[in-house]
């Protein structure tokens, strides 16, 4: 084990630092460091060390499915260039370059990932997104870009507030944005044409995992007879299988549990004027509490409810009509047929 | 015995023409005095000795030979006319009433085919055909002809006693040999001089004769007579006897000829006559599915290993179901058959192996349709020696014993254990797992789940007729884990608590649609309705490149006397199904027809047919998770899987 690298500071430094860095690749960054300063000098204890630091990420973090994913894909690219290997220096430079070259393609991900999805999105179209997703509001920027006439709702996401991030980024990027609340989503599912969610992760049979309520609005818009489209990179598909809400492995037993509520609870106003959900964590600056670390619930550690309610939901593939990957525009069972080539 | 009365109750069915039917129903009736057993056998009195005389005597009296053995004048009820008769001949008139006999008998009686009514003796026995003509010619009149045909084979039969039980003798030997209307040689009512060319007759009343026929057969063997008319005839004939007709089934009369019938009979299988007589009973709907088989040793061609002609059987009676375990006895037999199989001169192991095996899986067709695992495992086995055609001889063989072997160890042995081993992921603390009739896989997960020290509880759900579940609760109960038992009927009541439903499949199809045990369906569907999750334990080995979208297309029916008697089906059996045959099921149904009754006559009833159906299909969006040894995936990615690893 690389005893004096820390991999989990290095992540959240990663993070810190770049904002617009998603979750896997900083994980991902971060293991590529892990090479660079790796004292192993056998295979086995290499391979040891980088299992034992992506296990060390994965459990720093409380909502860590799109960060598995990463771990495991850069794991799984680890192996399977690990059996021919004539120098073991050479091998670790390799690595070094070839983890490098994939946090750059990861961001271009999202670039073509847009690209994609922009014929979707029509003139005069609605769309409802749910919180924050740099990639779907990468995709309606390009779309607006394009010059497309189109309007937006945005679920308030009021633990995270998201919702208030998107509005700004699209607002900025002149969309018309309105932020609804989340319990608005049946009240307006009947304007908009199409609902567009990011993702955390993408399971084994095509169902998706992102930000608690995306469940709901699938439901919703199936209901309604709206498309549902959820947007994610190929990193993150994960090797999951949930057969329902709770069988992921977020889920614990506190989660729903009935706990007595923090009597003195109350929302902290920041300078702003913006309220976020607590900002005394190491998380300094608001805008850092909105960023995607916002998803790590740091910013809601101090909430007495912390604990029992889950930040991630599933949804079932039936209810997903399409999901934009940069692998293309694949139905929910494409992306099973993708894992099966990626991982088997 | 009156001549005409024998007669009549030999040829109720084509003698239309003869004066001396006056009606089948009638005839029989008459002959009940004297006989009550189904089928027309043949009495004694029609002299053997006439017999020898003229072959075809009686061509023209000999309606087209049915392969059923007339029932007898049983009330005929109007057949099912479908295409599958006319396909296997049920109901053509045939030219020659032996040709005739032969083909509707081969496909759907097995060896020891029991001597069909006399119709079928008449045109099944090629070698009886003969004797009976001259039986018949000599007694002169058109029935008699035939008494005298039967009463003939009889002689001969008696003569080779000894070769009987093999099923040599004339009469047996035509069942040896398959499609003759084995049965007695009384059977061979092939000619009934008397009986007008069935060719005359209209289908509808040739089906009418063929029933009657069978009718009468079936209630000779379940008043305890012998199957063959000349046989019951003999036992009834006999003051002493003490055999009191049952009086609800006033068939055949007695028959010239009983006592070479009972002879013959005697060879054959009584059981198989029933099930003879009960096949008629088609559905139109699935007629294109290949009918119950009954396989039975003498069937079986002569040069077949006897550990493949074993497993045949075994499966044919149900004492090895299951796909895997049908999967790997099949290939341990075809193990022992490579073992053992010595070369022939002028070819090699490795060329000559695809031709040896070919009649063993041809017979295994024959006992019971093949299942997706078994043909799959054969196709890898073809495949491996086609491929390994240059090995020389001594290598070939071990190769093939490796291959056999590795098959099972890595396609299933160890595809189980990984299968479990993934599976016991999605096995909490809590769960309440509900299961259907028995999979070998599911019983293994859970019980490593329970030795794993997850708490759970097991609803097995239960069906009929086979009951398979009840060897799975055993198996669960006896390793501590708190069990429920219902049967199909309660699934709506019992899944409100279920958290999991965990399923054994007979074959995963290309569509995602699983092919199971006829009842997962529904299982699945009420699962899927409260939103529980349905899983899927499936090794890739039993997956199929097949589309079905039904349960119809595709199916194999059982045997539907499965469904009439429930004490033969569900008393203090072991949990594996117990073939009628192994209690005779006539005797088993007529003992039990007098306490159960309610459809122990449904093949005399006009229009009551019993379909007993095996498998059915559960379309893919009721289905949550497959899991499989490499890894949990959709049920959707089943070609995926196929295309990639297969």
């Amino acid at each position: 084990m690389a005893g004096d690298f820390d991999v989990v500071a290095t992540y959240k430094s990663l993070l810190y630092n770049s904002p617009e860095l998603s979750m896997p690749v900083a994980a991902i960054q971060s293991l590529v460091e892990l090479i660079k300063h790796s004292k192993a000098t056998t295979m086995s204890e290499f391979m040891l060390s980088i299992k034992d630091a992506s296990q060390q990420l994965k459990s720093s973090v409380r909502n860590s499915i799109s960060l598995s994913a990463g771990c495991d894909l850069f794991l799984r690219f680890v192996t399977r260039n690990s059996h021919d290997v004539a120098d073991f220096e050479t091998w670790k430079k390799t690595l070094i370059v070839r983890g490098q070259s994939f946090v750059e393609k990861a961001d271009a991900c999202r670039y073509k990932i847009a690209d994609l999805g922009v014929p979707f999105i029509k003139d005069g179209s609605v769309v409802l997104i749910h919180a924050h997703s740099r990639v779907v509001s990468l995709l309606l920027q390009k779309a607006a870009e394009n010059h497309k006439r189109f309007k937006v709702f945005v679920t308030e996401s009021s633990q995270t507030h998201g919702g208030i991030r998107s509005a700004k980024v699209l607002r900025a990027a002149g969309i018309p944005t309105t932020i609804i609340l989340d319990a608005a989503v049946g009240y307006v599912i009947d304007k908009v044409d199409m609902v567009l969610v990011g993702a955390e992760g993408v399971v084994e049979n095509g169902g998706l995992i992102n930000q608690i309520g995306s469940y709901q609005m699938a439901i919703v818009a199936k209901a309604a007879n709206k498309p549902f489209y959820a947007v994610a990179e190929s990193y993150k598909f994960v090797r999951l299988f949930p057969l329902n809400q709770y069988d992921l492995p977020t889920y614990n037993a506190d989660t729903l549990s009935f706990q007595e509520l923090n009597v003195d609870y109350d929302p902290k106003i920041n300078e702003d004027g913006t309220i976020s959900a607590g900002s005394t964590s190491s998380t300094a600056s608001p805008s850092k509490a909105l960023s995607q670390t916002a998803l790590h619930m740091k910013t809601s550690e101090d909430r007495a409810s912390q604990g029992s309610n889950p930040l991630v939901d599933y949804t079932p593939p039936n209810y997903i009509t399409l999901l934009f990957t940069d692998l293309g525009v694949l139905t929910p069972s494409g992306v099973s047929d993708e894992l099966i080539k990626l991982y088997l | 015995m009156d001549p005409k009365k024998k007669t009549v109750g030999f040829v109720p069915d084509h003698d239309i023409g003869t004066a001396d039917l006056p009606s089948p129903g009638s005839s029989n009736n008459n002959s009940a005095v004297n006989s009550p057993k189904s089928a027309l056998s043949n009495t004694p009195d029609l002299s053997n000795s006439a017999a020898a005389t003229s072959n075809i005597a009686s061509p023209a009296t000999t309606t087209a030979p049915r392969s059923i053995s007339a029932t007898g004048a049983r009330s005929s009820y109007e057949p099912m006319k479908s295409s599958y008769e006319e396909q296997w001949g049920l109901t053509d008139r045939g030219s020659s009433s032996s040709s005739k006999a032969h083909k509707p008998a081969s496909p759907r009686d097995g060896p020891g085919f029991p001597s069909k009514d006399q119709q079928g003796n008449q045109g099944g026995n090629k070698k009886d055909k003969s004797k009976r003509n001259s039986t018949i010619s000599s007694t002169g009149g058109k029935e008699k002809t035939s008494g005298l045909g039967i009463q003939s084979n009889v002689v001969n039969a008696s003569s080779t006693d000894g070769s009987q039980s093999g099923g040599l003798n004339p009469a047996g030997s035509s069942s040896a040999g398959g499609p003759p209307p084995a049965g007695g040689a009384g059977k061979a009512g092939g000619q009934r001089p008397s009986a007008p060319s069935q060719k005359s007759m209209t289908k509808a009343e040739r089906n009418e004769l063929q029933q009657r026929q069978k009718a009468e057969k079936a209630a000779r063997l379940a008043a305890g007579l012998p199957a063959s008319r000349a046989k019951a005839a003999q036992v009834l004939a006999q003051p002493n006897s003490g055999f009191s007709p049952n009086p609800s089934k006033s068939l055949a009369t007695s028959f010239p000829g009983a006592e070479a019938e009972k002879a013959i009979a005697a060879a054959e299988s009584t059981s198989q006559a029933k099930k003879r007589e009960r096949l008629t009973k088609e559905m139109g709907l699935f007629a294109h599915l290949d009918p119950p088989k009954f396989a039975n040793t003498a069937s079986a061609p002569k040069d077949l290993h006897p550990a493949v002609v074993n497993v045949g059987l075994q499966m044919a009676q149900f004492k090895i179901c299951g796909a895997n375990a049908r999967c790997v006895a099949t290939l341990s037999a075809f193990r022992k058959a490579i073992q053992d199989y010595q070369t022939p001169p002028n070819t090699t192991l490795s060329r000559n192996m695809l031709t040896y095996l070919s009649p063993h899986i041809s017979y295994l067709v024959s006992c019971r349709p093949m299942a997706v695992s078994m043909g799959n495992a054969i196709r890898y086995l073809k495949y491996e020696i086609g491929k390994n055609i240059e090995v020389p001889d001594e290598d070939a063989r071990a190769l093939f014993l490796e291959k056999i072997d590795n098959f099972i160890r890595d396609r299933i042995t160890m595809a189980d254990q990984v299968i479990t081993s993934l599976g016991l992921q999605k096995i909490q603390d809590g769960d309440v797992i509900l299961t259907y009739a028995r999979s070998s896989v599911v019983q293994g997960l859970l019980l490593a789940a329970h030795e794993k020290g997850i708490k759970f509880k097991v609803i097995v759900v239960d069906s009929r007729p086979r009951f398979e579940g009840k060897q799975l609760l055993r198996a669960l109960a006896s390793a501590g884990i708190p069990c429920t038992y219902v049967l199909l009927t309660a699934i709506g009541h019992v899944m409100r608590e279920v958290s999991k439903v965990i399923l054994g499949a007979h074959s995963l199809l290309s569509n995602g649609a699983l092919y199971s045990r006829a009842g997962t369906a529904v299982v699945a569907m009420s699962a899927h309705e409260r939103k529980i999750p349905v899983i899927v334990c499936c090794e890739t080995y039993k997956f199929s490149e097949r589309v079905q979208l039904d349960s119809f297309v595709q199916n194999e029916i059982g045997n539907p006397d499965e469904l009439v008697n429930d004490h033969n089906n569900n008393y203090g059996h072991s949990s594996t199904r117990c073939h009628d045959s192994v209690h005779g099921s006539g005797t088993g149904t007529g003992a039990s027809a007098a306490k159960s009754g309610v459809l122990s006559g449904w093949k005399e009833s006009r229009d009551l047919k019993l379909l007993n159906l095996l498998y059915d299909l559960t379309p893919s969006e009721f289905v949550t998770i497959v899991i499989t040894e490499v890894g949990l995936i959709p049920c959707t990615s089943v070609p995926v899987i196929l295309r990639e690893f297969l």
